[in-house]
Formats: C-alpha cells, sequence, structure tokens
C-alpha cells in the first residue's frame, strides 16, 4: 500500500483531510502530523511515498522540512499545500517540492495530484533510481545559456521574446521556469505551456532570481561531459527535434504539447550524465562497441533509459500527462495503446525522421524506431501521410538554414 | 550771545539761498561767500556743508528752472558713487544722468510732475556711472520754495539700494523655497502616511487571506467528506431495506447475512458514525471563523469613521488583534488583560493603526529576539485611570537599543532589513495619540529583555483637552 504523509500545524486542517480522503484509505496508507520534527519521526518509523506539507510552521517551516526529507529520503515525492503565496516562499521552495498546491485547493484535485505521482511509480520501478531523480535539487545549465541570461535580463531593451529564446535554448532551464508558472501559487486560469508566457507572467526579476539561482541551476564543469558528449550539440538536436514535432502538430491544440516535449524529451540524459556520469561512459561504449542505440544500452547498464528518468522528473513537476507519455515512450511508442495523432506520435515521427536525415552522433547508431512508418501513421489517422511528414520537415529545416 | 546763533537754521537757509540769491547759476557757493560775511553764519554754513559730504547717502540740490535740473550742490558720495568729482557735476543736468536707461524719461516725467504739484516724489533709477555700469539709486525728491512760494530748487536725497534689493530678492527667494518645502513636506506626511497604511493593508491582505483560507480549506474538505459519508449511508440503508424484504421473502438469513458483512467491509460504518459529528462541528465552527474575521476585518478598516466619537477601546484591541493574528501568530502568544473601561472620544480607525503598529512592531522584537510562540509573549492591558484610559503593549523581544530610544519616533528611522518596514510606524502612532487625540506615548525598553509602550488616552478626546 502507497504511503501518504500530511504535515501541517492545524490539527483541525487534518482531521479535514483526513475526512475528505477517508474512501483513499483502502488503497493509501495515511498519516497526519502536526509539525516537521513530527514528521521526521514519522519517516524514521517508515518511509513514505508521498508528503503533503504546509509551508509556514512554527520552529521548522515547510521549505526547510522538505530539504531534509530531499536529503534523507529522495525517493520520497514532496508536494507543498499552502495558503500562502508570496514569492519570496515560491523561491525558496522552488529547488526542494516538486509540486505546489494552495489552499483552499480545488475538491478532487489534492487526490489526483497525490494519484499522479503514486502512478509514476510505474515509470521508474526501482526505489533506488526515483531516489536518485527525487533527490535533484539542481539541474545542470549550459554555461553560454546561464551567461546570455544574465546579459540580456540585465538590458533595458530586452524584450519577453528575447528571454524566452534564451530560456528555450535550454531544457533545464524552460522545464524548470514552466513548473514554477504552473505551480499553483500563481493561480493561473489555465495551464502555460507557451515560455513566452511564462516569462510573462513570472516577470524579469523572478525569472532572473529563478535562472541565476545557484540552488535551481548548476552548471556544466567547464572541461565538458563525459564520453565527450557536448551539451551545445545535444541541445541542437533537442531544438530541431522540437521544430519538427511542432511543424508536424500544425495548427492543432497540441500544438504547444508537442513543442514543449520536443524540447524536453531528452531531459533524463542530462540528469543522467549529472549523476552517474561514469556508467554514461560505459553506455556511451557498449553502445559503439555492439552498434545499438543508446536507450538500450542505458536499459543494459543502468536499468532504464533517460526517457523514463526525464519523464518521472517532468511528472512529479506536474507537467501535463500528454507530455510526459511522450518523453517516456519516445523510444518505443508501440508500448502504448495508440488511439490518435497527438503528441507522442509528432514527437517519435519528428525524431525518426530527424535521425535518418542527421549523421549518426558520436559513432552511435541512431534508434531505428522500428514500427514508426507509414503504416503507424496512418494507424493513427494522422491528416498527412510519410511523404508529407518528411516535406513539413524538410522545409523547416531549410528556413533554419537561412536562418543561420 | 550773538543773535545770530539764535536763529534757526532753516532761517539760515531761507535768508542765505531763498532770498538774496535766488537769481543766482550758483546759489550756494553765492550765499557762502555773502554768509563769509557774517563768521556766525559762515562757520555754520562750513558745517552744513561739510555734514553733507560726511554722509554716506547721495545727496544733491537742484536747479529746478534749468533743463534737466542742473545740479547746484551734490556731496561727495554721490559723486563718487557716480563715478565723479563733485566739482565735474556742477552746472551738469541731474536728470540727463538717468535719461538714457529704458523707463528713464518717463520716470523723470512723472517725479517733475508731482514736484510741481509741491508734493515730494519718490524714485528707483537705474543709475549709470560713468564707465557705463549700473546700480540701482532709491531717490526721494522734495520741491523747496522760495519766499514767494515759488519752486526754486529740488532736494534729492538718494542711495544705492542695489545690495539691499538683493537681499530683498534672495529674502523673497528663500520664503518661496522655504513655503514650498513646507507644502511638500506636508504633501509628503500625507502620502507617507497612506503609504503606510496602504503597506500595512498589503501586509493584513496576504495574513487575512491565510486566515480565511484555512477554515475554507477544512470547511470544503468536511463538506466533501459528509457528501460522500451521506451517499454511503444511503447505500447502506438501501442494501439493509433488501436485506429486509429479502427475510420476508423468506430468504435464508445465512445468505442475507452474507451479502450484509460485504457491504459491512466497503462501508465503513464506524468510521463515518464517528466523524460525522465531527464533520458538522468543524464545519460550522470554521464558518463561524471566517464571519468572525470577515467582520473584524470590516471593523478595523472602518471607512466612515473620520469623525471622533465614544469608542469601545477593548473591543478595537480584540478586532485588531483577530485581524493581525497572522502577523504574530508564528512569533509570540497573546495575553490580554482587558480592564472596563469607559468609552473614549476617538477615531478608532486610527487607533486600530496604531494597535496594529505597536503589536506588530512586538511580534518583529520577539522574532528577532529569535523566540517563537512557545515562548514569545505580546502582553495588552487596558486600565481607567482618572480622566483617561491607559494601554500597555508589552513584548519580551530583542528591546531597543539606548541610543536608538530618541529616535524611534522619527519618520524613517528603522533598523528593520529593507522591505520589512519604512519607518514610518511609530512617527506615525506618535503623531495620531498626541497631535490627533492629545494623549501621550512613552516606551520603557530593555535590551534584550523586551519594550513596554505605554499609550494614554483622555476619555474625552482631543476636544475636552485644554489648549486644544
Amino acid at each position: 500500500m502507497k504511503r501518504v504523509l500530511f504535515v501541517d500545524d492545524e490539527p483541525a486542517i487534518l482531521d479535514g483531510l483526513r475526512q475528505r480522503l477517508y474512501r483513499a484509505r483502502s488503497t493509501w496508507h495515511m498519516g497526519f502530523v502536526t509539525s516537521g520534527a513530527l514528521a521526521i519521526a514519522e519517516l524514521e518509523r517508515e518511509p513514505y511515498d508521498v508528503i503533503v506539507s504546509d509551508m509556514r510552521m512554527p520552529k521548522m517551516d515547510g521549505a526547510q522540512l522538505l530539504t531534509i526529507v530531499s536529503e534523507r529520503w529522495p525517493q520520497t515525492i514532496r508536494i507543498v499545500l499552502s495558503g500562502y503565496s508570496e514569492q519570496m516562499h515560491v523561491m525558496r521552495l522552488v529547488p526542494v517540492a516538486h509540486q505546489y498546491l494552495t489552499k483552499p485547493c480545488l475538491p478532487e484535485r489534492l487526490e489526483q495530484v497525490i494519484q499522479r505521482c503514486i502512478q509514476l511509480h510505474e515509470l521508474l520501478r526501482e526505489e533506488h533510481l526515483r531516489a536518485a531523480v527525487g533527490g535533484i535539487r539542481q539541474l545542470p545549465a549550459i554555461p553560454r545559456v546561464y551567461a546570455r541570461l544574465n546579459t540580456i535580463l540585465s538590458r533595458e531593451e530586452t524584450t519577453v521574446a528575447d528571454v524566452a529564446e534564451v530560456v528555450a535554448s535550454d531544457s533545464g532551464v524552460a522545464a524548470k521556469v514552466l513548473q514554477v508558472v504552473n505551480s499553483a501559487f500563481f493561480r493561473l486560469p489555465r495551464r502555460i505551456t507557451r515560455i513566452e508566457h511564462a516569462i510573462s507572467h513570472l516577470g524579469f526579476t523572478a525569472i532572473r532570481n529563478l535562472a541565476l539561482s545557484a540552488e535551481i541551476f548548476s552548471r556544466w564543469p567547464s572541461r565538458g561531459l563525459p564520453g565527450g558528449l557536448d551539451p551545445e550539440e545535444m541541445q541542437a538536436h533537442t531544438e530541431a527535434i522540437a521544430a519538427a514535432a511542432y511543424a508536424l502538430a500544425g495548427r492543432s491544440p497540441w500544438a504547444d504539447d508537442a513543442l514543449l516535449a520536443g524540447l524536453l524529451h531528452d531531459l533524463g540524459y542530462w540528469i543522467l550524465l549529472q549523476q552517474c556520469p561514469k556508467k554514461m561512459c560505459q553506455v556511451l561504449d557498449m553502445a559503439r562497441a555492439e552498434g545499438i542505440p543508446l536507450h538500450e544500452g542505458e536499459i543494459q547498464v543502468i536499468g532504464t533509459s533517460h526517457a523514463e528518468i526525464g519523464a518521472y522528473l517532468l511528472g512529479l513537476w506536474g507537467f501535463p500527462y500528454a507530455i510526459v507519455e511522450a518523453v517516456a515512450f519516445h523510444h518505443n511508442p508501440l508500448c502504448v495503446q495508440p488511439s490518435e495523432f497527438g503528441v507522442l506520435a509528432a514527437l517519435v515521427l519528428a525524431h525518426k525522421i530527424c535521425d535518418s536525415t542527421a549523421l549518426p552522433a558520436l559513432g552511435v547508431v541512431p534508434d531505428p524506431a522500428p514500427g514508426v512508418d507509414a503504416e503507424y501513421l496512418s494507424s493513427l489517422g494522422a491528416p498527412f501521410d510519410w511523404s508529407e511528414a518528411e516535406r513539413r520537415i524538410a522545409e523547416i529545416r531549410e528556413l533554419e538554414h537561412q536562418h543561420d | 550771545m550773538n543773535p545770530a546763533m539764535t536763529r534757526t537754521p532753516s532761517e539760515f537757509a531761507d535768508s542765505a539761498i531763498g532770498s538774496r540769491n535766488e537769481d543766482l547759476v550758483h546759489p550756494i557757493d553765492g550765499a557762502i561767500n555773502s554768509l563769509r560775511a557774517g563768521n556766525e553764519a559762515q562757520k555754520y554754513l562750513d558745517l552744513l556743508r561739510r555734514t553733507l559730504h560726511a554722509m554716506p547717502g547721495h545727496f544733491a540740490i537742484l536747479d529746478a528752472r534749468g533743463a534737466g535740473a542742473p545740479i547746484v550742490f551734490v556731496n561727495v558720495a554721490l559723486a563718487r558713487d557716480y563715478g565723479f568729482e563733485a566739482a565735474e557735476l556742477i552746472g551738469q543736468p541731474f536728470f540727463g544722468l538717468f535719461a538714457s536707461t529704458e523707463d528713464g524719461p518717463e520716470k523723470i516725467h512723472r517725479i517733475r510732475q508731482e514736484l510741481s504739484t509741491g508734493r515730494e516724489a519718490r524714485a528707483e533709477f537705474q543709475a549709470v556711472r560713468r564707465d557705463g555700469s549700473t546700480f540701482t539709486a532709491g531717490m526721494v525728491f522734495a520741491p523747496v520754495k522760495n519766499g514767494r512760494g515759488l519752486i526754486t530748487h529740488f532736494g534729492c536725497s538718494a542711495r544705492d539700494i542695489t545690495a539691499i534689493i538683493e537681499e530683498q530678492r534672495d529674502k523673497r527667494a528663500l520664503q518661496d523655497q522655504l513655503y514650498t518645502e513646507m507644502r511638500e513636506r506636508e504633501r509628503i506626511a500625507i502620502e507617507l502616511r497612506l503609504a503606510q497604511k496602504l503597506e500595512s493593508v498589503g501586509r493584513l491582505a496576504a495574513g487575512i487571506a491565510h486566515e480565511i483560507n484555512t477554515p475554507i480549506q477544512y470547511v470544503g474538505d468536511s463538506a466533501h467528506f459528509l457528501k460522500s459519508a451521506v451517499a454511503d449511508l444511503q447505500q447502506l440503508t438501501e442494501v439493509y431495506r433488501g436485506a429486509v424484504e429479502a427475510l420476508f421473502r423468506g430468504e435464508s438469513p445465512d445468505i442475507v447475512r452474507a451479502n450484509l458483512t460485504q457491504i459491512d467491509t466497503l462501508v465503513d460504518k464506524q468510521f463515518i458514525d464517528v466523524e460525522i459529528p465531527q464533520a458538522f462541528a468543524r464545519t460550522l465552527e470554521g464558518v463561524e471563523r471566517v464571519t468572525r474575521i470577515v467582520r473584524a476585518m470590516k471593523e478595523f478598516a472602518h471607512p466612515d469613521a473620520q469623525e471622533q466619537s465614544p469608542a469601545d477601546i477593548n473591543h478595537a484591541i480584540e478586532t485588531t488583534l483577530l485581524v493581525a493574528r497572522n502577523e504574530y501568530k508564528y512569533h509570540a502568544c497573546v495575553e490580554t488583560e482587558l480592564g472596563e473601561l469607559p468609552g473614549v472620544v476617538c477615531n478608532v480607525n486610527e487607533l486600530n493603526q496604531v494597535f496594529l503598529n505597536l503589536i506588530i512592531n512586538a511580534a518583529h522584537a520577539i522574532e528577532s529576539a529569535g523566540r517563537d510562540a512557545s515562548s514569545g509573549l505580546i502582553k495588552i492591558c487596558t486600565n481607567a485611570v482618572e480622566e483617561s484610559v491607559e494601554i500597555v503593549i508589552e513584548d519580551n523581544g530583542c528591546g531597543i537599543q539606548q541610543e536608538h530610544l530618541d529616535r524611534i519616533f522619527d519618520p524613517f528611522f528603522t533598523t528593520k532589513e529593507i522591505g520589512k518596514g519604512t519607518g514610518q510606524g511609530l512617527a506615525i502612532a506618535r503623531s495620531i495619540i498626541v497631535e490627533k487625540h492629545a494623549g501621550t506615548i512613552t516606551v520603557d525598553s530593555e535590551v534584550g529583555n523586551g519594550t513596554k509602550m505605554t499609550l494614554r488616552l483622555p476619555t474625552a478626546g482631543r476636544k475636552g483637552s485644554p489648549g486644544k
């Protein structure tokens, strides 16, 4: 049985939650405690899968508690449920909380969020992997992006579009900006998936605080990545895929999600390279020696691939299901019951067409993506055929070259 | 005694200038010549001349009948200031000295007209020195009549008033500046008061949102629970009714019991039975809590209370405590000893702001002392003392440094970090208590032990206090 711990200094809140969630007692074991210290004692007795904490509490506040939890029980998913929305608090929570909910929380919302977090366990079955991803407080940011953000944010004539362009050029920064803007603290009427919108909602000061905070982003070591990988090249690949997925989505309502899924689909690489660089070297060597795609090497060496790792983190951060799904299954889309042409299909199609037209990177063969073909496309009822897909991608590549 | 000595100076002057030498071009010189005959008169005239020359002001006698009023006599000061020797100017048309300036001719015309009617005339002239530079001369002209009452000469006394004019101009500029600054200061004071009010309202709004969100959260949760509990109970009732009907139909009690056991495992009747009364109690309590906060907020920022009218100070303190709860609850407990008080004529709206500022200060001081709600204490006592009420707000916070005590009521003085206070709270409290309510505010503080603020308000309000 999954275990959920609630922490709030107001006993009435805990009683209310205990009653409201009484039907969930058959599926979750729930603990209710009134302080940070009691929460830690409870976790020491037996770890929990999810912790839902208030922010302002006497002695140890929510941010302090979640910091300790992230260090000692990194596999525990950390959710904040608070009546406060001052930016000061939000910034303190950004590195340690996976999701932020505000009081009063809409009916069913809390249950949904907890349920979805628990379901994410299906993506990463192994506890040590969940702990590795769950314990992440910093994401690596490309140094050039860091420097450019710093420069343009201090210029007066900078526009939202300028900042958006730089933010979009680093998957980690983009993901974090979207996570924060979509946290319940900003009380937006609907989810934001466009980076421009996120930036105009947050404002430049918040973006600066966020993007340039050493607690939220770390820099890649200047000596480069393990295995001769180049963050700039990886990012260029990411952007090409994102543009292709967006072009394939056409004018559908999920086009922004497709762009975002493209931008974030390799987030898992950044995490793996940061968390276990030695194993990644091993993976690269194996992939080159055996002529297998990178993600297969990852599964053999690590037990899972960058796809699941990235999707798990995005899921923890509350990204929409379509994006999490697309990222999780972009190397084996056939695992998902195909229903219609959507974000996942656009992403795998973009991946296949781009990879087959680009040179294989660093002597590793591209993902052959078996089953992603004309038939797959027509079975999903895509509004175009394979050659049209190729034409659309060729068209945007042409445009990009002109741009360069 | 010589008879000449008994004559008045004016008789001398008249006889010397007017009667004997009235037709001479240089009447004074003529007069002097003729007076040389009489030793006493001579001495007197000499004295007169030397005196005029010694005076720092300008003095001139002008021939009223000549063109441009030819100079009959000038003293040294006048000649020197215009850049001449006195002798050089004799016979020159006096008004010629001013004719070249812009409004000179016009002024000259006016002066001559006034003089011709027998009155004195005043004017300020831009006087031109020999080297072309100018200064401002303030002049008084008087007509001088001869024995037959005819105006024969003009007397002119004048002085260089450039410095005075500049001084006046400076003074006026200074006055204007002072006035502007005063108005600016008043405007800033008003704005600051408003800003402080907005600041406290802004702080409160966030705190109150939280104070309301908390009960709303658990009221919502409890209602949500009641909804599902009722649905479960309905289901249970249906199943039991079905069981009763089945028994009536003659079905085997064992099968019926098995069905009931199954539903009993699905619906936790025991949990529902225990929790339903609690859920109702919590819902009602939460609604009551929200109502109390909303009512307190409304009273706290009573928009109509502009006038001073009798108010219950204890109630005002309770309202403020309720509204500001979120500002202190993490740092301190509040203890109140509210004595029986007469109504105090006051603007309760303003007093609420004072109480709020003092309570927030106390909470901040306790926070700075590193205490939390388990050891931090804010104590509020009220007492009726003679014709006034006394309100004491005491904390066990960090206290105020001795060297800061003199300055805590100064506007902008703050020891709080940026963003935590504008330094207006106590300045405004003082102004409201002392100036608007004829009360007093005193502070006792000991570093490390805490601060005690004592307010005294006359029950009759400002109007009842003498001298206000």
